[in-house]
């Protein structure tokens, strides 16, 4: 019992306790009403001072006021402790270091107001390009940053920027609610509305400096017993209620009341005259009539807000739907706002990751870069580009962006549609890549390449062309192709060029030019393009190949000279020999007519015999360049003709197997030529070859089937070395002395077989055996196709 | 008893037709002049706080920017106006007959166009393609107007448009080899002169001239009231020369968090136009042709 007792009594201590007999420094502003002002005696009054009295005398508190004309003076003498107590304070961090507060008493929102006619502005948002007053010493001046507003007018007192704004000198205000309610409420300020947005909510508590604290638990609970029985409140409304003290005599009250009575009166009469006032059913019908004009009105205004809503709804729809991939984007600070579905499977994020990114967390450019853009879109300068963005699982595409700038509710956003172009760009660059290849490929080029158009005119040709023909390019592309060519080959380029039409290409023309006064041998292809307008000309300067042809058939024919020499010799011999024996017996006189006759007849069979020689050797001088319908078989039997005593003089055996015939189409002057340099080459190995063995030549052809025939011609030369075996059809390539061989003579076997006659022609090494003895040599298969027959 | 029932119906008459109409800006009859915070015009805040323009009726409306100072004067027909020669151009252009009253002082280093490519590499390349950064409509463009005809420079000037609060908080990257031309003033130039921006002109080149003046419209203020006017801001220059403190103390409100030492650093971008320089920056104005009239300058 004796303890609860002294239990009861340590907890009851402060209730009687009351302060120290100090006299503590109250500090209060001058002009800050509600809160604080001085009366006209200079007296502090005000809600805060009304509470702070209220509470001070409550718990006995010996106080003086320090008067001063700021908030920064205020908090100055606080922190320097040169006053203990302020009644009514905001609550902010950095003031706890010196000041300790008590429970809230009040809070106020700083809010923002602004004048009645600006419609359009709805949120903070849409402030941005408006002017906002603020009063100077006031949090305002730091809340209002050039963010939220670009144009800050700065009052130097609150009255003057609420005067203002009223009159619409400025367009928004920022200052603590409470005070500005009381305003309009008070002056009847109609053209000022809140935004309904607090920009800041402060608290506000007495404060006692560091030091004092003792006080605190006192005032809190006087606080709460205030607040607690009503007090607090009645001090409240009084200061931010409507509050007026309207003191008016009786006389004045009474003729107010008069002369309103008077002035109904005039108007009832006056619309009684008007016949303004209606009967009773005259005003049902009216208001018969006015019911159904709203209730229409009111239908056509619901069937209008469904139609906004629905269309709203379908635009909403759309974005979010749509197949393309969609951005909104704030313009200044480049956050996302929204997206739609197709954007969420794209780059892989979330909604919820959207809305908390910039455009700068996908954009791979540097902010720098992406300002540049975003303001280039912004003021409608450009708005397509091309950038890389990166997805969420870290891959980097290639798209093209389509931003414009759109007004909205909340002011203008970005509307970016985006569309993935990795792929396509990946192929653009190997489109390149290729372009340049084929670029480098036609300017590189050793043979002469040029496009044409079907009139022949010159579109583009490479280095090459431009070097063989001796034109400038900007020369060529203003010349056709028959400025090229000598007059009299006009008709046949013409003709190559239509055959290349119809038949899509023309192989081996081969042409001869005057290129700076020197006159050159091309051979030339000509194919018709893909597009079916453009011809593709490839030319060879084949004119050092043609001289060396020449020097080969000057060869070939001083051989040709050694083979008539040969062919000639027996047959001269016969002549002689019957001539002599003609004379002789003559000489005897005994001859006889039998004799005359014999001789005669050797004779011109001899005779006859050296003619056709002597045609053969001209038709293969001549050189007839017409492609006919021609058997393999008499190609040789005439080939042989012009070698057969040459290969007799060297005592080369010459073995044939001619059974097989067909027709090729070709030109047997060619041919014969090829056939007697791989003869010639066979001869001369088998000279060379000095083993004793007979000297062999087969010469065989055989049908392979019905539509190829093989010319085979074996030697008994002992074959050609492996090491060199594979290079012999190159040009210029020769085993023997430079005074045998020009190198040039297989290499154009192999042209005339395979260009020409659409044959082929291989070589190997054969080994044999022939009556009874072994032989090595080469094996020259040359395989035609028959073309028909005769 | 009836005669005060008459007056009353007639005061109640005259209250409701008077009532309805009002002209907004002549409402209280003062002369309503816009200034932004800028130091420059400092004297004029003094003046205003000391209230000695009280005789005169005149009212200033401080704003934060001379961008805002031009939207709050067009949108109010305000008498008069603190600005460059820029703004002033503007205006005339723009139809409005506008006096050049007073001249406060001239920018002297305050205004700078800087370079991510130091001066000499700069002018030795002349690059053909430049990205300028400015805030489009302001004295900026004076400075990049000269800066092209002096250097005799036609390259493919790339303009972005950036507000000079953006342009200190922007990340630049000065490393990159595109020339970049950045044209704003103090202090935004400093903390980019930190970021590795190079210096390459400003206002000290006497080539480079922008000037602050208080301009008003014909009609708007008395001949006597102008030279009044003249007389009080030229005392408030001779103020914060001879008791920078006072005045400091005085107008300090208007700067937020600018202590004393910055403010005393700050006067070191601008020359006030005091008695010792009138006659030099009277020849500048008139030889590079700033203004057109000058007549109540040269009487300042």
């Amino acid at each position: 019992m004796k303890k609860l007792f002294i239990l009861i009594l340590l907890f009851s201590l402060p209730l009687f306790a009351k302060p120290a007999n100090k006299l503590y420094k109250v500090v209060v502003l001058e002009d800050w009403k509600p809160y604080y002002f001085l009366d006209e005696n200079k007296k502090p009054k005000g809600y805060a001072v009304e509470l702070f009295e209220k509470l001070a005398s409550n718990i006995g508190l010996n106080y003086e006021y320090v008067i001063v004309d700021s908030w920064k003076e205020a908090d100055r003498l606080m922190k320097e402790k040169k006053v203990d107590i302020i009644p009514n304070m905001g609550v902010a961090l950095k003031r706890t270091e010196y000041i300790t507060f008590t429970q809230p008493t009040d809070v106020f929102e700083v809010e923002l107001f602004k004048h009645k006619s600006l419609t359009e502005i709805r949120t903070v948002k849409d402030i941005k390009k408006h002017s906002v007053g603020v009063v100077l010493k006031n949090v305002c001046i730091s809340l209002i940053t050039e963010d939220i507003a670009q144009t800050k007018i700065l009052f130097q007192n609150y009255h003057r920027a609420l005067a203002a704004l009223n009159d619409n000198e400025v367009d928004i205000l920022c200052y603590p609610k409470p005070l500005v309610n009381l305003s309009i409420k008070e002056l009847n300020l109609e053209n000022i509305e809140p935004l309904g947005e607090p920009l800041k909510v402060i608290k506000r508590a007495l404060g006692v400096v560091k030091g004092e604290e003792h006080l605190l638990d006192l005032m809190d609970k006087e606080i709460l017993r205030l607040k607690g029985n009503g007090e607090y409140q009645r001090i409240y409304n009084k200061w931010f209620g409507i509050h007026k003290d309207i003191e008016m005599d009786f006389e004045q009250l009474s003729l107010i009341i008069l002369a309103l009575g008077v002035i109904v009166l005039l108007i009832a009469y006056y619309i009684r005259q008007k016949k303004w006032i209606l009967t009773k059913k005259e005003l049902e019908q009216k208001v018969k009539e006015q019911t159904l004009k709203i209730e229409k009105n009111l239908s056509e205004l619901k069937n209008t807000t469904l139609l906004y809503e629905k269309e709203k709804n379908k635009f909403k729809n759309m974005f979010k739907t749509h197949g393309s991939i969609m951005l909104l984007i704030e313009p200044v600070s480049g956050r996302i706002i929204d997206v739609n579905e197709s954007a969420l499977k794209f780059y892989g994020y979330s909604n919820d990751e959207f809305l908390q990114m910039k455009i700068s967390q996908i954009n791979m450019l540097d902010a720098e870069e992406i300002f540049k853009k975003t303001s280039r879109a912004k003021e409608n300068i450009q708005n397509r580009f091309e950038f890389p963005h990166r997805l969420k699982n870290g891959l980097i595409k290639t798209v093209e962006v389509y931003t414009s700038p759109v007004e909205t509710e909340d002011g203008m956003v970005l509307f970016s549609i985006i569309k993935d172009i990795t792929e396509q760009k990946r192929l653009q660059n190997r489109i390149i890549e290729q372009k340049e290849e084929f670029e480098t490929i036609f300017n590189y080029a050793k043979d002469g390449i040029a496009v044409v158009d079907l009139q022949t005119n010159f579109l583009n040709c490479n280095r090459a062309f431009i070097e063989l023909t001796g034109y400038s390019k900007e020369e060529l592309l203003g010349k056709s192709c028959n400025d090229l060519t000598i007059i009299s080959d006009r008709e046949e380029n013409q003709n190559a060029i239509r055959k290349a039409i119809e038949k899509g290409h023309v192989d081996n023309l081969e042409k001869s030019c005057i290129v700076n006064g020197r006159h050159i041998t091309v051979n030339m292809s000509i194919s018709l393009l893909p597009d079916k307008k453009t011809l593709l000309f490839i030319i060879k300067d084949i004119t050092s190949l043609k001289i060396i042809q020449e020097q080969a058939k000057l060869i070939s024919m001083g051989e040709m000279i050694g083979n008539i020499a040969h062919q000639w010799r027996q047959p001269l011999n016969v002549i002689s020999m019957s001539a002599s024996s003609l004379i002789l017996k003559t000489l005897k006189k005994n001859i006889s007519e039998e004799d005359i006759q014999k001789f005669s007849n050797t004779i011109v069979k001899q005779t006859n015999y050296l003619s056709n020689t002597i045609d053969n050797f001209r038709n293969f001088i001549k050189g007839d360049r017409r492609y006919l319908n021609i058997s393999i078989k008499e190609v040789i039997r005439e080939t042989l003709s012009l070698v057969g005593a040459t290969l007799e003089s060297n005592y080369i055996v010459l073995i044939t197997d001619l059974d097989d015939d067909m027709f090729i189409t070709g030109n047997k002057s060619e041919l014969s030529q090829a056939l007697i340099n791989i003869i010639n080459n066979a001869k001369d190995s088998m000279i060379d070859n000095e083993e004793g063995n007979e000297k062999l030549l087969f010469i065989s052809t055989k049908k392979l089937d019905d539509n190829t025939i093989e010319l085979k011609i074996v030697d008994s030369g002992g074959g050609i070395e492996s090491g060199i075996i594979d290079r012999i059809f190159e040009p210029y390539f020769t085993t023997k002395h430079q005074s045998v061989g020009t190198g040039i003579g297989l290499s154009m076997v192999e042209q005339i077989i395979r260009e020409r006659h659409k044959g082929t022609i291989t070589v190997h090494n054969e080994e044999y055996r022939y009556n009874n003895k072994h032989y090595k040599g080469a094996c020259f298969n040359i395989v035609f196709k028959i073309t028909g027959q005769e | 008893m009836i005669k005060k029932f008459l007056l009353l119906v007639v005061f109640l008459s005259i209250f409701s037709i008077t009532g309805c109409s009002s002209d907004k800006n002549k409402r209280d009859g003062k002369i309503k002049i816009v200034a932004s915070n800028w130091i420059g015009f400092t004297p004029l805040l003094y003046a205003y706080e000391k209230g000695k323009l009280e005789a005169l009726n005149v009212e200033v409306i401080v704003t934060n920017s001379l961008q805002s100072s031009l939207i709050m004067y067009e949108k109010n027909n305000y008498d008069g106006i603190c600005s460059t020669q820029k703004e002033l151009t503007y205006l005339n252009q723009n139809n409005k007959d506008h006096l050049p009253v007073i001249v406060f002082d001239r920018s002297y280093g305050g205004d700078v166009i800087l370079s991510n490519i130091p001066k000499e590499e700069l002018y030795k390349n002349k690059c053909k393609k430049v990205d300028v950064f400015l805030e489009k409509n302001s004295v900026n463009e004076i400075l990049f107007e000269v800066f092209k005809k002096l250097k005799n420079w036609s390259a493919d000037f790339s303009i972005i448009d950036i507000n000079q609060y953006n342009i200190s908080r922007f990340e630049f990257e000065s490393n990159t080899k595109v020339p970049k031309l950045i044209i704003t003033y103090e202090p935004h130039a400093s903390k980019l002169k930190q970021k590795g921006f190079y210096l390459i002109e400003s206002t000290k080149n006497d080539k480079f001239l922008v000037f602050d003046f208080l301009s008003v419209k014909k009609g708007s203020l008395k001949k006597d009231e102008i030279y009044e006017l003249q007389k009080i801001v030229n005392d408030s220059i001779l103020k914060l020369k001879q008791d920078p403190k006072s005045f400091y103390e005085t107008v300090k409100i208007y700067f937020g968090d600018t202590s004393y030492d910055e403010f005393i650093s700050s006067l070191d971008q601008i020359q006030f136009f005091d008695r010792d320089r009138k006659g030099y920056m009277i020849d500048l104005i008139q030889k590079e042709k700033v203004l057109k009239k000058i007549e109540y300058i040269k009487e300042q």
